[in-house]
Formats: C-alpha cells, sequence, structure tokens
C-alpha cells in the first residue's frame, strides 16, 4: 500500500484551502458576477452556507467509517463493483478537474505573459511539475503546501488591500443585483465550487482519528470561503458592473491597478509568482490522487509506472477544446452546475447506503448473539 | 521481458530528443534593447483612412548621453527632441502600429505608453470604436492618462519638449499625477472606459493643447473673457488659452466633458475644480476671491477637502434631488487689503463659501441644461435606492438627470494664516 | 556520470524498488519497547563491549610465550630491516633474580621518546634491579604491569593483530619471555597543531578555540563545556586497511536512542579499505548524494558542537579531521551560525534577516534580471528601462550570454584566488574583479547593471554562513538563469517548484529536511527563521524526539520573576 502516510492537521487544511481557492485566480470573481450582478458576493455566502450544512450531515454519516477512505466505503457498500464504480468516478472527476485547470492556467499564461509561445510549451511547464510531484510522492506534496498555502494566502490578502484605493462603494448598488431568484435559486448549483473536498474524503485514512477529520473539513470550507468571498467582493467594489463581465482574468486585472506613487507599480507580474505555485501545486495534488485512485482500484502495488502514461494522456486531452472560449463554457456553464452531483449528491448516497449495511449487519450480530 | 542495456540506452536518448525538439528556444524573449517603446499616443481622424496614428517613441541614445562611457548612461538629454514621432494613417489602432513597425526596425511594446491624446474633432465624432482595443490588448495599462487636445495630436506630440526633465515619460508622469492645482482631474484609462460603459456617470479628459502665445507681446491678445469682474480668477481658461509664455508649449487645463463616448463641451479650469470638489477627487488649489470690504484687493486662499463631500440622494415625485455638503477647510496665503482678518475669520469664510457656492451652481447648472451629462456621478447615489438591476434599468437615469435639483451648502473653516499671525492696518 | 544516467533512467522506466526500509524516528517511548522488554540500549552496548573485550583470539592469531617466535613474526610482519622506521629494542628485565629476555617495539617518529625511555625502559630495566617487595604469589606479568610500568596507558593484549594495530597508531608493545601476552601502551607522540583559531567559521563575540587534528584532544574539547557525565562517547573504527578510529558523542539521557542506533548502523556499516577524512565519512553517510545542500552540519568549533549535542543531536568526530559532523539537521540549520547564541535578540534576528535576503539574492538574483528583461519588460519603471536599454544597445551579446558570460568568471576569479599564495590571494579577487567589471564595461562587452547584479550575487553568497551551503547555492544559481532565460516568471517559479518539492521529500537521519515548518511540529517555533530570546527557548526542538524535551524551567530568570504570594 504506497499510501499509509500519516500526515498532520495543518497540512491537510493547507492541502484543501489551496485545491478550492485556486479559482478565485481563474475565473471565480467573474462568474459570482455573471450569476448574481452585484450581489455576487451574497452567492459566495450563501453558498459557503449552504455547503457547510451539507458537509456536517455527510460527516455525520461518515462516524462510523473512521479511518476509511471512500473506497474502501464503497466496498463495506456494496462489494468490489461498487469500489470499481467509485474509483472511475472519482477518477473522471479529478481527470476533468486536472485537464480543465491546466488548459485555462496555460491558457492564461499566454495572455499575460507569453504570447507568442506554442501552449505545448507553456503546458510542459505544468506537466513538468506535475511528474516530479508525481514521483516525489504525497508527503513532499503536503508538506510543500503546508509551507506556502500561508505564503499565498498573506500575498493574496496584500493584493486585495492594495487594490482598496480604487474601491468604490457605491458598485455593490443595487443591493440584490439581478433578483433573489438568481442568488438563491440558481445560485444553488454553485456549491460545485466546492467539489474539490472530495479530497478530503480520500486522505482521511492518512489522517486519524475521526474528530480531525471534521475539524479539518470545518476549518478547510471556513478560510476557503472567507477568501473566496473576499474575493468576489472585492472585484465587485472594484470594477463596476456591468463592465466587470468583459476581463478575462479578473484578479490579474485587479493586481494591474494597485500603484503607489510612481515607483510603487506595475507588480502584477510578482503576481505571477504566487499564482502559478498555487497553480503548480494545485495540479500536483489532483494529478496524484488520480493515479492513485487509479491504483487503487486495480489493486496496483506500485504508482510509479502510471505517472507517466497518465501525464501524457492529460497533456494531449487538455488539447481539446478548441479556443479559449469554449473552454470558460465548459467549466462554468456546464460542468461547473454537475460536480455537486458527484462529491455530495453521489458521495451522500454511497454513505447513506454504507450506514445501513452497517446497522443492518450490527442488529442482525446482536440478533445472533442474542438468540 | 527485459530489454538489453544497449537498447535501453537507445530508448532513453530517443524519448529525450523527443522531448526537447518541442522545446526548440524560448519563444517570447525579447532583448530589451529590441523593443521601442512609444511613450504617448495620439489619435486623430484620419485623411487617408479612419484615423490616423501618432507615436512619441523614446530614443534612449540620446535620453542617457550616448557615449556609453563607463561613468553609465543617464546624462542629459536637454530640449534637443529626446523622442521621435510617427504618424501613419490606418484602419484601427493595431494596423497603425502593423505599419509603422515596416518602418521602425525595433518591434513596438506599448506598455510604457503614458498618455493618449484624442483630438477634439475624433472625440467629438465618438471614441467607442478605439476604447474596446484599447481595454483589451494587455499592453496598455490601465493607468494611461486620457487627454484631449485642442490642437491635432501629430502637431501637439511634437510640441512636448519638457526643459526640466531629460525624459518625456518622467514629464508625463509628474505633469499628470499632480495634486495642486486641481485645474483637470487625473483620468486614467481604466475610469474612462468604465465610465463610458456605465450609465450612472459619465467620462470626462483632460483637456491639454498647444499654447496660442508665442511671445510676451502676445499676451495682450488675451482680451478679457470674464464679463464683468475686473479681477480674472485664475483658473478661467482652458488649455492653449494660458497667458503663458514658456519654452514648453503644451499646457493642461480644463475638462472635456464627454456624453457616453462622443464629446459634447469643454470646461475650463474653474469649473474643474468645482467638478472636482462635487466628486471627492480635489485635492488643493489656491483661490483667488474677491475681498469683502475692498472691492478691487484680492484674497487668496489655499483650500483643502479634508472630508470627502456628502451627498444625499432622495426621489421626490419622480424627480431626483440632491443635498450636496462640502467640507473645507483653508489656509490664508494673501491679503493683500491689510485688513485683520485673521482675527475675525468667519467674514472671509462666509464671502468664500458663498462664492464656492456660486461657481459649483454654475457648473452644476451647465451639466445639468447645456450638455446633459452627468459627469459628476450623481447617479451613483440614487443607484442606492433600487434593489435590483432591473428597477434600475427602468429608472433610466440618462433621461431622469435633466429633472435633477441641487442643494448645496459649502462649510469653509480658515484654519491657518502662514507666518503673519495678523495684518496692521496703515 | 552514469550515476545521473541511472537516476534519470528511473523516470522513464520502471525498476521494481528494492526492499529497504526507510529509516524513521520514532518517539522515545518506542524505542525502548524491544523484544526482550528490560534491556534498554545502553545495557546492551555494554553487553557487547565486555563480550568483545573477553573473547579469545584465533590460533592463529595468539601471541605465543617463546619470544623468539614472537620477533620472528613480527620482524616478517613489519618488514624489518626494508622498513627503516621501525624501531625494536632488545633488553632484560630483572625478576627475582633471573634476567628475563624482552624487547619493544614502536615507529620512530609516532611514538613519543621520553615516555619510552623514562616511563617504560628506565623502570623495566633499572628498576627491576631493585627488589621490589611483592607477593611471592604474583606471576611476573601483574608484576610488571601492576608494578614496574609507571605508564597510565597499558593494556594487555593476547592477539597479534591487536598488538599490530597499536603499533600502526603509535603505541609501544613490550613482549616478554615466557608471557602468551603483550603489553600495549599508548605512546602517541608525533608532532601535531595545537589548539588554534578557527579558519573558517570566524566568529567576534565567542570562544576562540578551533578542533584539531586529535582524537582526543577533540573529545576533551567537548568534554570540559558539557561537563556532564551522560555524555557519551563511543569508539568506532571505520576503514579496512586505514582502521581510522572516530568517535561518537551524544548525552545519553537526552538523545533518542533510536537515532544513535541508526548513526551507529550507518557508521558500521560501511566497508571501505580507507577513509581518511570527515568529507569522505560526511560522503558515505549522507541520504542523497545529488542534493544540493549539505545534510550534515560540518562544524570546527567545539562551542557550537556542545550547543548541538544538547540540543539532542549526535556528533562524529573523526581521527584526522578538524570538521566535526553533527546530525541530523534541517534546512534551517545551515543558516545558523555559531555566534548566535551569544549575540543579543535584536541583533541576532537582524543577522538572520540579512542572512536570508542574501540567501535570496545569491539564488534569485541573476535569474530574476534576466526574466524581467528579456520577458517582463513592463515591470520596470520607465526611466530606468530606458536608462539600460541605453547602457545595452552597444551590447553585441544577448542578456543571457552576457550573464553567463560574467557569472563564469566570477566563478573563476574565485577558484583562482583561493590557489594565488600568500597576500596576493584577497587582493588578486577584488582587483580582478573591479578592473575585468571595468574594463568589461568600457569595452562595451557588459552593461554596468550586470556588473552590480553579479557583485551583489556574489557578496550575497558570502554571507551565509554554511559553507557547503554557499557551494549548493552557487550551483543552483545556474539552474535559475536557465529557467529565467527559458520561460521568464513562470520558469522560475517551476524551479522553485521543483526545489521546494524536492526539499520536502527529503529526510536525513528520519528528520523531514524542512522540518518544523515542512511538517509542522507541536511546538514552538524558537530558532527557526528568526530566534527567540535567550530566556524563551524552553523546549527542545520537536523534530528530534529527544528524551527529556524540556531545557529550561519556565521561569529561567529567578531574579526576574517571582512566585505568587511570596514577597
Amino acid at each position: 500500500m504506497p499510501n499509509r502516510i500519516k500526515f498532520g492537521k495543518w497540512e491537510a487544511v493547507a492541502l484543501l484551502i489551496n485545491a478550492i481557492s485556486t479559482k478565485l485566480y481563474l475565473y471565480y470573481p467573474r462568474m459570482t458576477v455573471e450569476d448574481a450582478g452585484t450581489a455576487g458576493w451574497i452567492l459566495s455566502i450563501y453558498v459557503s452556507l449552504v455547503t457547510l450544512m451539507i458537509f456536517t450531515v455527510l460527516i455525520r454519516l461518515y462516524k462510523r467509517f473512521e479511518g476509511m477512505d471512500i473506497l474502501e466505503v464503497s466496498e463495506i457498500c456494496g462489494g468490489k463493483v461498487l469500489k470499481t464504480l467509485t474509483g472511475l468516478i472519482t477518477v473522471g472527476v479529478l481527470f476533468y478537474l486536472t485537464v480543465i485547470t491546466i488548459r485555462e492556467f496555460s491558457e492564461d499564461m499566454k495572455v499575460i505573459s507569453l504570447p507568442t509561445s506554442p501552449l505545448s510549451f507553456v503546458m510542459l511547464f505544468f506537466i513538468a511539475g506535475m511528474i516530479i510531484g508525481g514521483f516525489l510522492g504525497l508527503e513532499a506534496i503536503v508538506r510543500y503546501h503546508a509551507i506556502l498555502v500561508p505564503i499565498i494566502s498573506i500575498a493574496y490578502i496584500l493584493i486585495l488591500i492594495g487594490a482598496v484605493k480604487l474601491m468604490d462603494i457605491s458598485n455593490i448598488y443595487p443591493i440584490l443585483g439581478t433578483g433573489a431568484y438568481d442568488i438563491f435559486g440558481k445560485g444553488f448549483f454553485r456549491i460545485s465550487v466546492f467539489g474539490d473536498i472530495l479530497m478530503l474524503f480520500l486522505i482521511v485514512p492518512s489522517i486519524g482519528s475521526y474528530k480531525n477529520v471534521k475539524r479539518i473539513g470545518y476549518t478547510a470550507i471556513g478560510f476557503s470561503s472567507v477568501f473566496l468571498t473576499m474575493g468576489s467582493l472585492a472585484y465587485i467594489l472594484s470594477f463596476p458592473y456591468p463592465s466587470n463581465l468583459e476581463p478575462f482574468l479578473p484578479m490579474y486585472q485587479m493586481t494591474r491597478l494597485i500603484t503607489y506613487g510612481r515607483f510603487f507599480q506595475r507588480i502584477e507580474s510578482v503576481f505571477v509568482f504566487i499564482w502559478a505555485t498555487a497553480a503548480l501545486m494545485y495540479l500536483t495534488a489532483n494529478f496524484y490522487f488520480m493515479v492513485y485512485v487509479l491504483s487503487r482500484i486495480f489493486d496496483m502495488k506500485y504508482i510509479r509506472p502510471l505517472i507517466m502514461p497518465c501525464a501524457i494522456i492529460v497533456f494531449s486531452t487538455a488539447f481539446v477544446p478548441q479556443n479559449l472560449v469554449s473552454v470558460l463554457n465548459i467549466e462554468t456553464n456546464i460542468f461547473n452546475k454537475l460536480i455537486w452531483v458527484i462529491t455530495f449528491g453521489y458521495v451522500g448516497l454511497i454513505l447513506i447506503f454504507a450506514n445501513l449495511r452497517e446497522r443492518a449487519k450490527r442488529r442482525s450480530e446482536k440478533d445472533e448473539t442474542e438468540a | 521481458m527485459k530489454l538489453k542495456h544497449e537498447l535501453r540506452r537507445i530508448i532513453i536518448v530517443l524519448i529525450c530528443s523527443s522531448v526537447m525538439l518541442t522545446m526548440t528556444g524560448c519563444f517570447d524573449q525579447r532583448e530589451i534593447d529590441d523593443l521601442a517603446y512609444p511613450l504617448a499616443m495620439g489619435i486623430d481622424v484620419g485623411v487617408a483612412d479612419n484615423l490616423r496614428l501618432t507615436l512619441q517613441l523614446a530614443a534612449p541614445l540620446s535620453i542617457s548621453d550616448g557615449s556609453g562611457g563607463p561613468s553609465g548612461g543617464g546624462g542629459r538629454g536637454g530640449g534637443g527632441g529626446p523622442t521621435s514621432i510617427i504618424t501613419v494613417d490606418a484602419p484601427s489602432i493595431y494596423s497603425g502600429l502593423n505599419m509603422i513597425n515596416n518602418i521602425i526596425s525595433k518591434e513596438i511594446n506599448m506598455s510604457h505608453t503614458k498618455i493618449i491624446v484624442f483630438s477634439k474633432a475624433l472625440a467629438e465624432k465618438g471614441v467607442k470604436l478605439y476604447l474596446h482595443a484599447l481595454h483589451r490588448g494587455r499592453e496598455f495599462r490601465p493607468d494611461i492618462y486620457v487627454a484631449v487636445s485642442t490642437d491635432p495630436p501629430d502637431q501637439y506630440l511634437k510640441g512636448i519638449k519638457p526643459t526640466l526633465e531629460s525624459s518625456p515619460a518622467k514629464y508625463y508622469e509628474l505633469m499628470l499625477g499632480k495634486d495642486f492645482t486641481s485645474f483637470y482631474p487625473t483620468v486614467r484609462l481604466n475610469s474612462f472606459y468604465f465610465k463610458s460603459e456605465s450609465d450612472a456617470v459619465e467620462p470626462v479628459a483632460i483637456l491639454t493643447g498647444l499654447s496660442t502665445y508665442n511671445t510676451v507681446d502676445d499676451l495682450k491678445k488675451a482680451g478679457s473673457k470674464a464679463g464683468g469682474n475686473e479681477i480674472k480668477p485664475e483658473g478661467h481658461y482652458e488649455a492653449g488659452n494660458i497667458p503663458v509664455v514658456a519654452d514648453q508649449k503644451n499646457e493642461f487645463m480644463g475638462v472635456a466633458v464627454f456624453k457616453h463616448e462622443k464629446m459634447v463641451a469643454m470646461m475650463n479650469g474653474l469649473e474643474s475644480s468645482c467638478m472636482q470638489l462635487v466628486t471627492g477627487e480635489y485635492k488643493h488649489a489656491y483661490w483667488t476671491l474677491p475681498d469683502v470690504y475692498e472691492k478691487d484687493k484680492i484674497v487668496v486662499m489655499n483650500i483643502f477637502q479634508r472630508k470627502k463631500p456628502v451627498i444625499i440622494a432622495a426621489i421626490k415625485n419622480g424627480k431626483p434631488c440632491f443635498k450636496i455638503n462640502l467640507d473645507l477647510e483653508g489656509d490664508f496665503t494673501s491679503i493683500q487689503s491689510d485688513i485683520n482678518y485673521e482675527k475675525y475669520p468667519d467674514v472671509m469664510e462666509k464671502g468664500a463659501s458663498e462664492m464656492i457656492k456660486e461657481e459649483i451652481t454654475a457648473m452644476l447648472k451647465r451639466t445639468l441644461y447645456e450638455f446633459d451629462s452627468d459627469i459628476c456621478g450623481f447617479g451613483r447615489y440614487v443607484k442606492s435606492k433600487f434593489l435590483t438591476w432591473a428597477e434600475w434599468r427602468k429608472f433610466d437615469w440618462e433621461n431622469q438627470y435633466r429633472k435633477s435639483s441641487f442643494e448645496i451648502n459649502v462649510k469653509l473653516k480658515m484654519r491657518r494664516t502662514g507666518l503673519m499671525i495678523r495684518s496692521i492696518e496703515h | 556520470m552514469s550515476y545521473l544516467g541511472d537516476k534519470l533512467k528511473g523516470f522513464f522506466l520502471f525498476d521494481e524498488p528494492e526492499k529497504n526500509e526507510r529509516f524513521i524516528l520514532k518517539y522515545p517511548a518506542d524505542n525502548d519497547k524491544k523484544d526482550n522488554g528490560e534491556k534498554n540500549r545502553m545495557e546492551r552496548e555494554i553487553e557487547k563491549k565486555l563480550a568483545e573485550a573477553g573473547k579469545k583470539p584465533e590460533p592463529s592469531d595468539a601471541i605465543s610465550d617463546d619470544i623468539d617466535v614472537n620477533m620472528e613474526f613480527m620482524k616478517r610482519k613489519y618488514s624489518v630491516p626494508v622498513n627503516s622506521d621501525i624501531v625494536l629494542r632488545e633488553f632484560s628485565v630483572n625478576y627475582r633474580g633471573d634476567l628475563i629476555r624482552a624487547f619493544i617495539m614502536f615507529f620512530d617518529g609516532m611514538a613519543a621518546r621520553e615516555i619510552i625511555d623514562n616511563y617504560m625502559l628506565t623502570p623495566l630495566m633499572v628498576n627491576s634491579l631493585m627488589n621490589l617487595e611483592s607477593d611471592s604469589k604474583e606471576g611476573l606479568k601483574d608484576y610488571i604491569s601492576r608494578q614496574l610500568l609507571p605508564h597510565n596507558q597499558i593494556k594487555l593484549e593476547s592477539a597479534y593483530s591487536k598488538v599490530i594495530d597499536e603499533i600502526n597508531f603509535g603505541g609501544c608493545a613490550l613482549f616478554v619471555n615466557g608471557l602468551p601476552i603483550a603489553f600495549s601502551a599508548d605512546v602517541k607522540g608525533w608532532e601535531h597543531r595545537g589548539v588554534e583559531k578557527p579558519n573558517i567559521e570566524i566568529v567576534i563575540r565567542g570562544p576562540q578555540e578551533a578542533f584539531n587534528e586529535l582524537l582526543r584532544t577533540c573529545t576533551a574539547q567537548v568534554r570540559k563545556r558539557v561537563k556532564d557525565e551522560n555524555l557519551i562517547v563511543e569508539d568506532i573504527i571505520v576503514g579496512k586497511v586505514s582502521k581510522t578510529p572516530c568517535c561518537l558523542l551524544y548525552i545519553k539521557n537526552v538523545t533518542n536512542d533510536g537515532l544513535v542506533d541508526e548513526v551507529k548502523r550507518r557508521l558500521d556499516s560501511i566497508r571501505v579499505d580507507y577513509m581518511l577524512d570527515s568529507g569522505i565519512l560526511e560522503q558515505l553517510i549522507e541520504d542523497s548524494t545529488i542534493y544540493p545542500s549539505p545534510q550534515v552540519i560540518s562544524t570546527e568549533r567545539p562551542d557550537y558542537v556542545s550547543e548541538l549535542l544538547v540540543a539532542g543531536r549526535v556528533a562524529i568526530i573523526v581521527n584526522g579531521s578538524p570538521n566535526v559532523l553533527v546530525v541530523p539537521i534541517t534546512m534551517f540549520d545551515l543558516m545558523r551560525s555559531a555566534e548566535d547564541a551569544y549575540i543579543r535578540y535584536p541583533y541576532v534576528n537582524m543577522l538572520r534577516f540579512i542572512r536570508y535576503t542574501a540567501l535570496t539574492f545569491a539564488l534569485l538574483l541573476p535569474g530574476v534580471y534576466l526574466a524581467i528583461i528579456t520577458y517582463h519588460q513592463e515591470m520596470i519603471p520607465t526611466d530606468l528601462l530606458l536608462a539600460i536599454e541605453a547602457s545595452r544597445e552597444k551590447v553585441p551579446f544577448p542578456a543571457i550570454i552576457e550573464i553567463l558570460l560574467m557569472e563564469l568568471s566570477f566563478e573563476l576569479i574565485r577558484e583562482a584566488g583561493i590557489r594565488v599564495p600568500g597576500p596576493i590571494g584577497p587582493t588578486l579577487g577584488i582587483i580582478g574583479a573591479l578592473i575585468l567589471g571595468q574594463a568589461a564595461v568600457a569595452a562595451n562587452i557588459v552593461s554596468p547593471i550586470l556588473i552590480i547584479i553579479v557583485a551583489v550575487t556574489g557578496i550575497g553568497s558570502f554571507a551565509i554562513p554554511n559553507f557547503s551551503q554557499a557551494y549548493s547555492v552557487r550551483i543552483l544559481r545556474f539552474a535559475f538563469i536557465f529557467f529565467g532565460g527559458l520561460a521568464g516568471f513562470l520558469g522560475i517559479t517551476l524551479g522553485l517548484f521543483i526545489l521546494g518539492m524536492w526539499s520536502a521529500s527529503l529526510k536525513t537521519f528520519g528528520v523531514p529536511f524542512m522540518a518544523p515548518l515542512g511538517p509542522k511540529t507541536a511546538k514552538r517555533f524558537n530558532n527557526v527563521i528568526f530566534r527567540a530570546p535567550e530566556w524563551r527557548r524552553e523546549e527542545r526542538p520537536d523534530f528530534l524526539n529527544a528524551k527529556k524535551s524540556r531545557l529550561q524551567a519556565k521561569h529561567s530568570m529567578g531574579w526576574k520573576s517571582r512566585p505568587k504570594g511570596k514577597k
């Protein structure tokens, strides 16, 4: 078993925060504005609250299965078949996320600083990072997260503070944006943003106690929702609606506006550091879990041989969308409304059935001992 | 099946070389001296084509004393023209840049452009066609200044020969980032663009032009335009008309008023100050006020706006009305009549606030009736009265603006009096 | 080169990994749970040493009681008389009226002649004439060793190999006719350096003593600082032929037993013929050969070694080398100097800040400069940009070639400056750099701003306290130049990512290399990047899993704090 590595609470929290918050750099503020107009931040808060509630339910159902990840739970629920099915679905979700994210980040890098390089060249950098992360193992990935996520968060907060100068409070009116139905009704599907919490269910055996898992989940969701809401709010305040539907990279545009005096300006290239680091960490973690689950489905002993082929598959699939707009379309309109079905719906169903099965088994055992 | 050693080696070499072949060279690498950096761009109505594009390129050799000796660069450019101007007629901005690259050896990199100058003719026709290209291009930074020039940009840019700096870049940064005259606003590309797209506020641009006076004798041509007042307040000019004779020909003063993307009017320096007072962007400036008791003498005050203006919006009977409360502070800088205003400042305070209130009212009336353009952004305060975006659109602020009424309160407090604590009457 | 090739092969083709278990540093409580329950490590070691000492020699190796046989054997072994510095002195010992033949053997130049003359030959030849009152039951062996030889270290050996080892290392062997044993005396007395000032780790405030090449002097230096009877000095011989004596130092009731076991295991399992210096030993016991930074600390200051021992680490002293190895370490230990403990709290933190800034500059400055100049020109303020462009206008090389040229020449000057003799050395470095730089700028080969960059980089690498770490930074700098030239900031980010991941996956002697930030440990951060004041450093570093974790009481300054309720 290649993965009975133990790591601590802070590492797991950092892993999850980075996984959820990387969307900020891609499209998240603009997505909230597209949905709800100037009330995007309300949407963000609403989504976080709904996720917290759903997570409470899920983690309560998880109580019986302390120390087992979602694959083992589905094995209890429905045997090898269900385990394979769950594994394949998980691999599918992670694969999709990796492909879309790497394509988006490469396109972003091309727009920002490398306009004439071919896309494959830029993608090669991310792929190289992913492969090296895969070879070095989960310990290295998780420790690197633990060190860098605080640094990235501080840099992000500094960017938001630096942009205060050009925020205009009147940009937040009208308060309810495009209407309450848009925020609360259609906005419900945006809980997919927290879809990366699926990773938490995969690392349960490495964390150990159930209490820790619960704490990690709440901390991660709490921090990420604060970051996401702050990002959305800052974006809405800095750029008036409806002009803020147009920019392609919300965070980048905000960073461009930071000027303090004659010398301290044009720092968005420093932004590339934290942004590319967050991307690399996210992609590496996703890729590693994908390969790991793949090896678990087929009960393989080593995951090393899988790394290079999977990397090549990801690389080639990332070229499938024809242009940038279709990538964004796929991301925000189609899939982002559906991932919550898997992360929350499917996982919830498995947990419920597994719980019922356990209870039935316990009851039949008790009946046997009593009889 | 175990592969033999040699076969393994061959496979490794093949894989490595095929990987490396995809990485032939660094694609985006550009040497810093292979690029040309325009410092200013001028856009005008074109004769041979859609628009006339003018670029003011920085010529670094002359900026830093060409010899490149061991003491390094950084010499003086002097008035010797450290820039070079190119004008081209082209269908659009990017095609113009393309065409210019057929003349200039280095690739044009717009990321150090400091100012974009539209000509008056083009501004009146509408700048919307070009704004989007400027906003979309990643090389155009969002803090480029936007100006409208009363003279055609190709002549205007030729006239920029900064006397105190070695490079025009520094000239632009210092000139346009000022905070102590308030006779022209600080307008950057992103705020210009957003305001032109917004329906709650209309954009403005800096007004600029070349001086019409070449020698001191020409100054007598500047007849009195103030009409009535013998003392002309200093802000009462527009760019190009300031009675100034200098080596440097270009001047900035006033505001170009836009409605959506067409220029509709020009305002002079004083009105620009008033506009900035209302929007809260005013920093500080000197105001010349007629003395309350001796009408032919003046009192000069340095007025600051310490607190942002408080604007309360209300909709009564479908008409928007605004209450504007301004909170200003001032220092006495010159009392020509020797009257001891230091001891009784409220006299001067009342007079000054009355005068300021008159000017502001005059300016707002112009925006309401003459050009019907909400440049001070009152729509933003009305926006908070609505709950959803649909309701706000239904209200149709553009057509409601002209029905607004204003109530202005100016509170001016004199704080300091310079080095003299009292004026002794003789 | 084929080592690198093997590593690269591991990327593309998959080999089943070897089944060796990586060492994990466990908690002290877990170490004691062995199979036989009660015995802990110290008791086992004592048993082992006693068993070794009491072992009977093999028949071919046993010393015979006939002195002629012994003399022949020894003459043959040492190729007397071809080997010219071995001395064989025959004499007679008087014992109860009989004259018994004896001889001593030693290496001229290695043994102290006065000691042999005064404390071995004189008592044996002269004092034995005096009939000392002795118990008649006492045999010759006891008579000689207990009464006649007033030397402070005498061992009785019954195997030839042990005697030969002693003689090889400067001892003197005494064979007496009729006794199947030999007496070996430790009379080492070769010319050696005294205790001098440290050469590399120079401090302004602190002791000015350094280790020298003698093993016992070094251990004495450490012992006299840590006056603790729990400080154990274990002897290990490394090298089949060179038989270099090494010492393992640790504090018995502080250091984790598993750690000591692991160090000993690694040292015992080295199978080389010659191991001559601690540098070689370092390469033989470190975890990763290819990783740029060092994974053990090599220091020449005894006070620094004592400080590290007290924290719970293990020190290895190699005879003949003034550098002592201390394991295990983390990445942040490489940025500390010995002086940090002796300087006041504000100064030491400022120094740490400067060191980390120097590290950043030395590593990243040329790469970042290259990235900005070639990819991110919009980042530079316009005036600076125009100035750089004007100065680069005349330079014929592209930026990356320019940088590589200057960096290479800087490294050349540095390397040459080490070998130039005498006082010209440092001057050559300065003058070479200055003149070369100036001339290059005047000839328009490089731009002036690049000289500044290269100079700051070089100075930054000198500010790093650990010498080996400075080397590693010098190597990595070129990697970052390459990455920066490849894709600007994206390339540099990838470089940092690879370096960070590699460091995060590394483990030295069971301790993760990036602890305590990598895996976040439970206790306070006393001394990671910035140093807490002395009175606050209450606990030992958590990643060492020491037996006793408290270093100080909670209120270590008794004069300041007063328990409540008392006056």
